[in-house]
């Protein structure tokens, strides 16, 4: 009894499949009084492998690691509602994009915290009255440097801009349509097909949804029961930290990756994954691992990094891939 | 000296084996419909391999010796299903609770009047789903309109019977969910002709009380009008809450009127 759920050596397995994993609990732990965390809200990986962490805690808004935990840097103090994090490497130099609730606004800086550009309130989209009406929760940045910004805890509108602030176009937008979003959290920019397609999770409505480039809607992927924050592709297939499951109490998450073919192939912390047909069985968390994933991070190795939202000051829990 | 070491060596074989005690997340209920006029049927569900599911009918505390779950409940009388998860790996899961009412003795009734107004974004179908016999779900925003919601210090409602009537008990059907500032409210007062014939005080919830509907049944003395008055003063947000000393949220999605035998 129990026994597939553990390694030989009596640790605790999570997953399904072939993607199962061990936990660290304590990853990423520091001195809180030296380096405090509010929310962990997004991490992402540069190419020299360290992770950056981006907490809306204004003492030290990034936090910088390597893969083991140890603290390699920290900066920050001016993105009180720090929320999105996403590393675009631009011409050999990398990026990051940091959206801000509170400031309604994304910033572009270096990886050392250098502010190089602002997107800021959308006024001229014409869909907007006040700045407070524009939470901008997620940023995706294609290869030609235009920037797609979801406002999911806003409008729910997708703005598309050109790398120097010109709006491109503006489609999604608050609703119960298909193409609408209820809590339009993540986007990310999928490059699995012959051709870039947006990713865009809708939270509230348990789907993510497929778009084109130019905002034209592709398909819709169902995860009942399953409330996905950001879709990050890696290889083949897709993680989404998944804040809270079944009815949506509080306390619910777990992590979710799917295929190649957008199917659910594993759920660490949830049950395991059931179709019929093409229809995923409701999903629901199983064992109380994760308190509010709120994103997650896949390394070189296929290990997971998940940051936690509202999870009592605690620093991300690491996923090690057996 | 000798028992320092063994405690250090205890700590690190610790740290070195010893994973943290993992808690069992709380069984999954659905129910076909909480209110029945013949039966209910309610099903648990944890899936995870050697996981077992003890539940209770009367209200009671769920312990290991509770009756072992095999198969779906059908319950003909109105019950209070509690539930939680066993494994001999991890920690025994949080109980999870559901109540399912009989329609049998249910009276028909009309809330002509709230006061205030629900919140304009938690007004629900108004005022008829609070007689639509349609139960929300517990995720409040998956079932926007059967859920009314109110912010405020007391909320009074008006119900008028078709005939004059002498039901004896008076249920709230309510939510709780501290996480969103939703609590059952501190008390229900009936008036009937301007007679108080129903009181109910509630207690103040303890933290860390799992989201859930509650049911709140005031008994009726006799009486006899074709209108009742309602009282309902909100909680006070408690001291352990985010927001203590404001008024939790009111969130109600269905009143019943019953003559009990």
């Amino acid at each position: 009894m129990g026994l597939l759920s553990w390694t030989s050596r009596g640790e605790l397995l999570l997953g399904h499949g072939d993607f199962q994993y061990k936990v660290d609990l304590n990853w990423g732990a520091l001195n809180a009084q030296f380096y405090p965390v509010k929310d962990c809200h997004e991490l992402v990986q540069d190419k020299a492998g360290r992770i950056l962490l981006l907490t809306n805690h204004t003492r030290n808004n990034i936090l910088i690691y390597n893969r083991d935990g140890q603290l390699l840097d920290a900066w920050g103090t001016e993105y009180p509602g720090a929320h999105g994090l996403t590393l675009k490497d631009e011409g050999g130099e990398e990026f990051l994009y940091i959206t801000d609730t509170e400031r309604h606004e994304v910033i572009k800086t270096t990886l050392n915290g250098r502010v190089v550009w602002n997107w800021t309130f959308p006024k001229e989209s014409g869909v907007y009255d006040t700045p407070g009406q524009y939470l901008p929760t997620e940023t995706a940045v294609a290869d030609n440097g235009d920037v797609y910004i979801a406002d999911g805890y806003g409008r729910q509108h997708i703005l598309h801009y050109s790398q120097r602030g010109e709006l491109l176009n503006v489609f999604g937008g608050k609703g119960e349509g298909e193409a609408q979003f209820l809590n339009a959290h993540g986007i990310c920019i999928d490059n699995r097909g012959l051709e870039p397609e947006l990713l865009i999770t809708a939270r509230q409505q348990n789907q993510l949804k497929r778009f084109g480039m130019d905002g034209s809607l592709k398909g819709i992927i169902d995860l009942p029961g399953a409330y996905i924050c950001r879709p990050v592709v890696h290889g083949s297939n897709v993680y989404l930290a998944t804040i809270w499951s079944g009815d949506g109490s509080s306390g619910t998450g777990f992590v979710s990756i799917l295929d190649e073919h957008n199917r659910l192939v594993s759920a660490p912390g949830g049950v395991a994954p059931r179709y019929e047909g093409e229809a995923l069985s409701p999903m629901y968390q199983v064992l109380r691992v994760f308190t509010h994933p709120h994103d997650v991070c896949v390394d070189q190795d296929e290990n997971l990094y998940v940051a936690q939202w509202n999870a009592g000051f605690t620093y991300p829990i690491k996923l090690i891939r057996v | 000296m000798s028992r320092l070491y063994t405690l250090l060596l205890l700590m690190y074989s610790g740290v070195a084996f010893a994973q943290p005690r993992i808690q069992l997340s709380p069984p999954q209920t659905v129910v076909d419909s909480v209110f029945f006029v013949e039966a209910a049927t309610v099903r648990l569900e944890l899936d995870y391999p050697g996981v077992e599911l003890h539940y209770t009918l009367d209200g009671s505390t769920v312990v290991p010796e509770s009756p072992l779950y095999e198969s779906p409940l059908r319950l003909s009388e109105s019950a209070a299903v509690s539930a939680r998860a066993f494994h001999p790996d991890f920690g025994d899961s949080p109980e999870v609770s559901l109540s399912v009412r009989s329609l049998k003795y249910h009276q028909p009734l009309t809330v002509t009047e709230a006061s205030p107004k629900p919140a304009p974004q938690y007004a629900g179908a108004g005022l008829p789903a609070l007689a639509d016999r349609q139960k929300g779900a517990l995720n409040f925003a998956a079932t926007p309109k059967a859920w009314l919601g109110w912010e405020t210090d007391t909320l009074f409602l008006q119900i008028k019977l078709p005939k004059p009537n002498s039901a004896n008990q008076l249920s709230l059907s309510l939510l709780d969910n501290a996480g969103a500032w939703i609590m059952p409210p501190s008390a229900v007062v009936v008036y009937a002709s301007g007679e108080e014939v129903g009181r109910l005080v509630t207690e103040e919830p303890e933290p860390g009380t799992p989201t859930g509907y509650r049911f709140l049944e005031v008994p009726l003395m006799p009486w006899d009008s074709d209108t009742l008055e309602v009282v309902i003063p909100a909680r006070q947000l408690p001291a352990w809450h985010d927001g203590a000393g404001r008024p939790a949220w009111i969130f109600l999605d269905e009143i019943l009127l019953t003559q009990k035998p």
